[in-house]
């Protein structure tokens, strides 16, 4: 393919945060060794790896604020660093400095995205985070609306005790500070986190709900558009990287628990710095088996990549390739899944906000039509396959 | 072979008097089976009578044993289960045999099934030894377990073997008494063949092996068999004794007990209470056979993945074969598609029968709500037998309903017969008459309608009387009764595998029960779903449960796409398991929500 995306996992926080399930480390000591390891991979890469086809670096974590400027340099100068290239950086307020700011400028960074999780203290503390609104207020007068237009801000809703009122706060900041882009999660409680032991009876109340459709609603009428389930922007700012995720672009991602897809092939560096530096020592690259994938998983995924965003569910494409009869195909899906949920337009499907919030259920439905033997003409083979789009 | 060295018994008791227990020693201290290989309750092989610590099977083995006459003795012990359900198993072993051993656990003396077991070996004109077990226990009450077996049983106290299954003690005695008191078989080997086939089970290389008691004659290899019952013919490719593992012989002669492999391909084609005999030679006419198992319980089983219809039917094929007591034959539901209709000898037999199904065939399958079968009487004067809640006629067709009432005993510390009385009147029991064993015990005797008794009767008995009540139940007739068809109407069409029969004065309590019930089991969907409880067309509850809004993976997890597959995947085989009806899917347990509806008060 001519186009390559690229993930750079930095795997330390300074403190663990009680409801986060990414891969992370505290020790902190580690980053001048990861830092070498990071690079050797990159090398190991190289011979087979055409990095001038780079479109995007989005460095994630983590927490890659804690980057120094130094360890920034040594990355980027690895690159053939282009001017139309997105790169983000994922930062913490908490790490964020006036130094670190220019530098990226310098690097060539040019999209930031601060993980603010919320304006309100008491959520902040149930949160665990170590930064206050204060500090979130602080930091973003630091930055240069003209060295970082393409700014994103995260939320985090569904907070335990956080109410629709504390919501309108958000909204209220979000009016003012006006930035291009916005993600929006909404705190489910997983396992392995230290939320699973506080939270995990899940009242089956209707907030995460409420929550969601008022953030939508609110953010349209900001004149944002919900371009992906959990992400929102102005006209011409959606995060290009991420896209890649959802189209069938190829990326590569580099860094301990991080995940690629290369040549039809879905494979991830395992969740464990040690095995990572280890490995990446004696010049082995350190990835799991890629994924074997049949026909039934393919289509799975085609269908829930394609109603996570708002480019929607292609189903020309697909009935050429399962080889069934769209409109027989739209009069089960019309049965089974209420209006509200979803719209038709340009022989695509679309899920509306209401059907995001149960997108899970609407996909395996969709899937479950698309598979069924009497309305298409399709063997699936089981098997490993790569993806031919 | 000596035919009068061959000792043939069962070891009958309520249920955890000690049996298998008892088996165990009577094992060891002939060396069948060493001591490094024994394990508590050896005889129970099945992995659901190892977890759930009871006997489902009967199960027989040959010992032998060196007496002091210094002639070696052949026996042959059917050990057999205790709980009511499975009285079937029993019954079928007392036809293998000469004599019993009637076990009672001296701290529990006398209990239902005890009655009820000895009563089977009296039809059976079988030599009775009364043997009390657990005399190692401090509690033990010896003497007054002595006093009811000899009121029992018309004997003497010095006739009354004790022992311990679990220190050995009196183990030896038992043997010798065996020896002495239980008369050898009487077959003749010259007279034509006669084989009773009093179990079977299914090897996947050999076919079905049927296990006999060969009453008259002898087989062997080669020999040309017939079956009475399906007048079928086999060549007989090995006999031998059911001995720790299948012990290949030369023949089988009248009086023992073994096993025949003859290439019975078709499970269908052997069927346990009949007759074999030689083809060249037949005997006159087949032996009496059993009585067929008659069943209490009906349910609809489906398979949860419809195409396993016919593997399903496969399974309870040879389940048949081990389990004669399983009684099906093919049926369809508009919400559940091909399955079976089952008849079970109780709640108890229909879980063992699911799980058999589940874990020695693989099959997930949905068990609709048990009932009983109801006689219809149409004002054509026609009359229709319903196992079936979903086939009952329209009421203005039916004359009348008659369900099946059984007649119950109950054998109580006298403490419990007032919280008794009362639990029977909650069910509809009419109290016959009711006598004291002894001093503290009474024997109740109760007329009560079958369907009152399947849900968790037996639990609330045990409960109200901490343990001690024991219940032994035989069906009596068919009475008429004010019934009506509740049926279930999920999103305003009924679901038929969810209908029951009710009592008239009960159909409301039922409905909201059940209403409430299911809309604690039932997911949220997509759609909003109302379930409805109605008689005929009159909507007796209501519930509503709101459409789904929160089924999300919000997270991106960077390029991570295979993780959030997986749990789409996982989420998959969840609906799988589910049964759409209409637009609704529906969990499995669903089904069975009767069962619980006491749970939640
Ligand atoms: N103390 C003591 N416990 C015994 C004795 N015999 C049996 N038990 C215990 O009683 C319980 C029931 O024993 P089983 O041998 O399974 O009883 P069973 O009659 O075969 O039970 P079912 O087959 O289910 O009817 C077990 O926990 C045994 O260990 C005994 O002589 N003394
Ligand atoms: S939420 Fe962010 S900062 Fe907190 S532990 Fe997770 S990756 Fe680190
Ligand atoms: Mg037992």
């Amino acid at each position: 393919m001519e186009q390559l995306y690229l993930y750079i996992h930095i795997p330390f926080c300074k403190s663990k945060c009680p409801y986060c399930n990414f891969y992370s480390v505290e020790e902190l000591s580690l980053m001048d060794l990861y830092l070498e390891t990071l690079i050797e991979e990159i090398r190991l890469y190289s011979e087979f790896i055409d990095f001038h086809k780079l479109q995007s670096i989005y460095l994630g974590g983590g927490t890659p604020s804690l980057l120094l400027p130094e360890h920034l340099k040594e990355i980027f100068t690895l690159f053939p660093v282009k001017d139309n290239m997105e790169i983000t950086i994922e930062t913490n307020p908490e790490s964020l400095s006036y130094e670190k700011l220019k530098f990226y400028k310098e690097a060539g960074i040019n999209r930031l995205s601060v993980g603010i999780q919320s304006i309100l203290d008491k959520n902040l503390i149930t949160l665990g985070r170590n930064h206050r609104t204060e500090e979130i207020y602080k930091i973003l007068d630091l930055i240069d609306r003209r060295d970082f237009s393409n700014m994103s801000l995260d939320f985090i809703y569904n907070i335990p005790g956080q109410t629709m009122e504390d919501l309108e706060k958000e909204f209220d900041f979000i009016r003012t500070y006006n930035p291009k882009h916005i993600s929006f999660y909404g705190l489910l409680v997983e396992e392995k986190t230290a939320f699973f032991n506080l939270y995990k009876e899940e009242k089956e109340d209707d907030l995460y709900g409420n929550m969601y459709l008022k953030i939508s609603k609110e953010l349209k009428e900001l004149r944002y558009e919900h371009y992906e389930i959990s992400n929102f922007c102005k006209e011409g700012y959606t995060c290009r990287h991420n896209q890649s995720y959802w189209n069938f672009s190829e990326y590569l991602g580099l860094g301990p628990s991080a995940a690629s897809y290369i040549n039809g092939e879905r494979f991830k560096n395992p969740d464990s710095i040690t095995d990572y530096i280890n490995n990446i020592k004696n010049k082995k690259l350190s990835i799991t088996e890629p994924e074997k994938r049949d026909e039934r998983d393919i289509l799975l995924e085609r269908i829930f990549l394609g109603l996570r965003t708002n480019s929607g569910l292609n189903l020309s494409e697909l009935s050429v390739k399962y080889n069934f009869n769209i409109p027989d195909v739209m009069t089960k899906i019309s049965e089974y899944i209420p209006a509200d949920l979803w719209y038709f337009r340009d022989n695509s499907i679309f899920l509306t906000a209401e059907g995001f919030l149960s997108s899970n259920t609407i996909i395996l439905e969709i899937n479950n039509i698309i598979s069924d033997k009497n309305l298409t003409d399709f063997t699936f083979k089981a098997g490993y396959n790569r993806t031919t789009i | 072979m000596d035919i009068n060295k061959i000792r043939n018994f069962s070891i009958i008791a309520h249920i955890d008097h000690g049996k298998s227990t008892l088996a165990d020693r009577l094992l060891e201290i002939t060396n069948t089976v060493s001591k490094r290989e024994m394990k508590a309750q050896f005889l129970d092989d099945m992995d659901l009578e190892r977890e759930r610590g009871i006997t489902i099977k009967s199960h027989a083995i040959r010992m032998e044993y060196k007496f002091s006459d210094d002639e070696v003795y052949i026996l042959n012990l059917i050990d057999t289960p205790g709980h009511v359900d499975f009285s079937y198993e029993v019954s079928r072993s007392l036809a293998a045999c000469e004599g019993v051993l009637l076990v009672v656990d001296a701290t529990q003396g006398v209990e239902a099934q005890t009655l009820s077991t000895l009563y089977q070996a009296m039809d059976n004109n079988l030599q009775i030894i009364p043997v009390i077990n657990k005399i190692d226990l401090p509690n033990a009450q010896i003497v007054l377990v002595m006093e009811q077996l000899t009121e029992l049983l018309g004997c003497n106290s010095n006739e009354i073997v004790l022992v311990s299954a679990k220190t050995g003690e009196g183990i030896k005695e038992l043997l010798e008494e065996i020896i002495i008191q239980i008369p050898p078989p009487e077959g003749k080997p010259q007279e034509p063949l006669q084989a009773l086939i009093f179990d079977s089970i299914f090897d996947n290389y050999r076919g079905a092996i049927p296990y006999i008691r060969v009453i008259n004659g002898v087989i062997k290899p080669k020999t040309r068999i017939f079956m009475f019952a399906n007048e079928k013919t086999f060549e007989v490719d090995e006999v031998g004794y059911l001995g720790l593992k299948k012990d290949p012989q030369e023949e089988l002669i009248a009086g023992e007990v073994g096993y025949v492999v003859a290439n019975i391909k078709n499970v269908r084609e052997t069927r346990v209470g009949d007759t074999i005999t030689e083809t060249f030679n037949k005997a006159s006419s087949p032996l009496p056979g059993y009585r067929p198992a008659k069943p209490m319980v009906f349910s609809g089983l489906y398979p949860v993945n419809n195409d396993e219809y016919n593997l399903l039917k496969d399974a309870l094929d040879k389940l048949k074969l081990n389990d004669s007591s399983l009684l099906y034959e093919p049926e369809s539901s508009k919400a559940l598609g091909f399955g079976f209709r089952c008849g079970f000898l109780g709640l108890l037999h229909m879980e063992i029968i699911q799980e058999r199904l589940f874990r020695e065939h693989k099959i997930e399958i949905i068990t609709t709500v048990p009932n009983v079968e109801y006689l219809v009487y149409t004002h054509d004067g026609e009359r229709l037998s319903i196992d079936n809640p979903s086939n009952l006629l329209q009421e203005n067709l039916i004359e009348r309903i008659e369900e099946p009432i059984i007649s119950a005993k109950i054998i109580t510390p006298s403490e419990f017969i007032g919280n008794i009385m009362k639990l029977a009147a909650d069910r509809r029991g009419i109290h016959k008459d009711m006598e004291y064993m002894d001093k503290s015990r009474v024997n109740l005797n109760f007329d009560f309608p079958l369907v009152e008794t399947i849900f968790d009767f037996y639990d609330k008995l045990k409960t109200i009387s901490k343990g001690y009540a024991s219940l032994d139940y035989e069906f009596l007739e068919y009475r008429p009764a004010e019934l009506e068809k509740l049926d279930i109407l999920l999103n305003g069409e009924a679901v038929d595998a969810l209908s029951m029969i009710v009592h008239r004065e009960k159909a409301y309590y039922w409905g909201k029960k059940l209403v409430q019930k299911l809309r604690k089991i039932i997911p949220r969907q997509l759609y909003e779903v109302i379930i409805q409880a109605a008689i005929g067309s009159r909507v007796i509850a209501r519930e509503s449960i709101k459409p789904l809004r929160k089924n999300v993976v919000a997270k991106c997890y960077g390029g991570d796409i295979t993780r959030k597959r997986k749990l789409l995947e996982k989420q998959k085989e969840g609906k799988k398991r589910m049964k759409r009806v209409g637009k609704v899917d529906i969990p499995q347990e669903a089904f069975l929500a009767i069962l619980t509806v006491e749970d939640d008060g």
